[in-house]
């Protein structure tokens, strides 16, 4: 994955709310936190409403970014912090995560996945029970740990873990459902 | 099975390394109305801190025009109705009888209104319109006794106050009155001891002392007292899953009195507040489904030719994972520093005062606890957590208007007791849905004690 690298200069000028320099780091960097909303969200509306707030956030505190790390990944947190801000919000609306019986098959879904586009893919992500959904983004694609993971969703370890367990199996479930609808589809053909 | 799912995580993550998808161009848009160059804390509470700074200014102003009233008084004139004849000769005049240089004239007056007011802090002043003589010897001397003072001429020494009074000698005793016959001057006394006034000095067909300007400068200067007060406070707003329980302060408020009516309070409590919520949880957890009796030895014997089976069991309980809900009631404790600042007027009687007030009150977050609804122990997997339990933002800040009355226990201690309205002006809550004006009603107890 290509990182982007911003110069002190470039820091500054966002820093000092530079309008000019806002809108460019804006261009550079809002595809790819978009694509991280998209995962994040229940909906194309909300990936939209934690992209915005989540600029906003980092423009308004861009001050208390320390140059420690990269510029990128702070946003990415930033941005992922929204998201998850966004997560607990609908819980505590009341919108629950429903428990989905899925059973295990142990069949590779591998060549589904290399054959989905990443917005295909996306799209089976969304249909996850909010909180599989968070916790599936954050350990396989961010790379947090279950520990990190229930700090930050304020669940226990175990959970998060149960939480990615869950999560998996109605992915396979659903990549499953894909395949047989493949499959069903194709003519078997006579020799 | 392991490394083929890790395989599958692999992909997936691999399918999002480079999935950049463009954004709506009407999200830009809301970032550009969005981000302020103010700092997002006047950004959200300016309305409030404006509205603050408004308040606080009008009675800083209030506390200004009503100092200044209180300190200045008009310039009075005194007239003494009593038959001293004007020296026209060259003889030196004298007050009293001008027949007997050493006489001595006392003025008494005595005021109504000293209540609270010490003596020493009342001062008064008679400007003499005439010239000094040069001669010492028969310059009115200087004396004081007490807090009477008596004036050489041209000196400023005290002040009587009285609009329009009118001043008599009787018995060379000089008494004062005011339009409504009402005294209403501090104690004062004068001693005219061969007061001697230069002829060029006395008007004609006036008395000596009509020559005297007197100006009153009422100076209060400030008292202070300090409370202790225990105020518990109970809130108006109701929320479906929320209850905002009473909270209980404790604080120590010192109060400068600017004058006889206007004070500022201010002064640090230590506030303890709690709410409780609901909380539904979904999980999975082990039941208890029942029980049977599990056979684990059977003996036979023979009882009077019969054959007789023992069964030998021990009771099993059936245990299985069952999804389950259940609520809980969790409570979140808030600790926060109070520093309220409050103007009011106040009002001295004899044993009850009373008074009112207003202002700003900030309270601080310093200590939390955020009570979990559920522990790992109780259940094998946690399915959902729906809770209901708002967390409090961490700061607060309150317009208190309020009232109270003083029961005098001696001189320097009191007993209060204030009906208090506070209005929250910032969000009280974090949560986007729990956020509206929280008000409430409190009582303070106090004791009082006043360092007179």
């Amino acid at each position: 994955m290509a990182r982007m690298i911003f110069d002190n200069a470039f820091i500054e000028k966002l820093k000092s709310r530079d309008k000019k320099a806002q809108e460019a780091f804006y261009q550079q960097l809002a595809p790819k936190m978009y694509g991280i909303c998209l995962r994040f969200a229940g909906n194309t509306e909300e990936a939209n409403d934690i992209l915005q707030e989540g600029f906003i956030r980092v423009f308004n505190h861009l001050k208390d970014f320390r140059e420690e790390g990269s510029l990128e990944g702070w946003v990415r947190r930033t941005i992922i912090n929204t998201a998850i801000n966004f997560y607990k919000k609908r819980i505590k609306q009341g919108k629950k995560t429903e428990l989905e019986n899925v059973r295990e098959k142990t069949d590779s879904k591998q060549y589904i996945i290399e054959k989905m586009a990443a917005d295909e893919l996306i799209e089976l992500i969304r249909e996850l029970p909010d909180g599989y959904r968070a916790v599936f983004n954050l350990n396989i694609i961010e790379g947090y740990t279950h520990k990190e993971i229930g700090e930050m969703l304020e669940i226990s370890e175990n959970t998060s873990k149960s939480q990615l367990s869950r999560a998996r199996k109605a992915l396979q479930k659903k990549l499953i459902s894909i395949k047989e609808k493949e499959q069903g589809g194709k003519k078997p053909t006579k020799h | 099975m392991e490394k083929n799912q890790q395989n599958i995580d692999h992909l997936i993550k691999a399918k999002f390394d480079d999935f950049a998808p463009a954004p709506p161009e009407h999200v830009w848009k809301g970032i550009e109305k969005g981000i302020t160059s103010k700092p997002a804390f006047f950004v959200r509470y300016g309305k409030h801190i404006a509205a603050a700074v408004v308040l606080l200014g009008l009675l800083l102003l209030g506390v200004w025009y009503f100092s200044s009233r209180s300190a200045e008084t008009p310039v009075n004139k005194l007239q003494m109705s009593d038959t001293v004849p004007v020296n026209t000769s060259d003889e030196p005049a004298t007050l009293g009888n001008p027949g007997e240089k050493k006489e001595s004239a006392t003025l008494n007056i005595e005021s109504g209104e000293t209540d609270n007011i010490s003596s020493d802090n009342q001062e008064s002043e008679i400007v003499s319109a005439g010239s000094s003589s040069e001669d010492g010897a028969n310059n009115p001397a200087l004396e004081t006794s007490g807090n009477s003072k008596i004036a050489s001429a041209g000196e400023t020494v005290s002040v009587i106050a009285v609009d329009h009074g009118e001043v008599s000698k009787t018995n060379n005793a000089l008494t004062m009155r005011d339009e409504n016959g009402i005294f209403s001057i501090p104690s004062l006394s004068l001693a005219f001891n061969n007061t001697v006034l230069p002829k060029t000095d006395v008007p004609q067909n006036t008395y000596a002392v009509q020559t005297v300007a007197t100006q009153t400068k009422t100076k209060t200067p400030g008292l202070w007292s300090t409370g202790i007060y225990f105020t518990p406070e109970m809130y108006f707003e109701n929320y479906d899953s929320l209850k905002t329980l009473p909270s209980y302060t404790l604080s120590v408020e010192p109060t400068y009195y600017i004058n006889k009516h206007l004070f500022v309070r201010f002064g640090v409590g230590f506030t303890y507040g709690h709410d409780r919520g609901y909380t539904r949880i979904n999980y999975s957890g082990k039941s208890l489904l029942g029980t049977y009796e599990d056979v684990y030895d059977v003996t036979f014997d023979s009882v009077d030719g019969q054959l007789v089976a023992t069964y030998y069991t021990k009771t099993r309980e059936i245990w299985d994972t069952t999804d389950q809900i259940v609520v809980k009631e969790p409570t979140n404790t808030y600790f926060y520093i109070q520093t309220p600042l409050m103007l009011g007027y106040y009002h001295r009687s004899n044993h009850i005062n009373w008074y009112f007030y207003g202002g700003p009150s900030f309270n601080y977050m310093i200590s939390k606890n955020i009570e979990k609804p559920i522990n790992d122990l109780d259940y094998i997997e946690l399915l959902n957590v729906d809770n209901h339990l708002p967390t409090r933002s961490d700061y607060y800040i309150q317009l208190w208007l309020g009232a109270g009355i003083e029961l005098k226990v001696s001189d320097k201690v009191s007993l209060s007791l204030e009906p208090n309205y506070r209005l929250t002006l910032n969000d009280f809550y974090q949560e986007q849905s729990y956020k509206k004006a929280l008000s409430g009603f409190a009582m303070r107890f106090g004791i009082v004690y006043y360092f007179k």
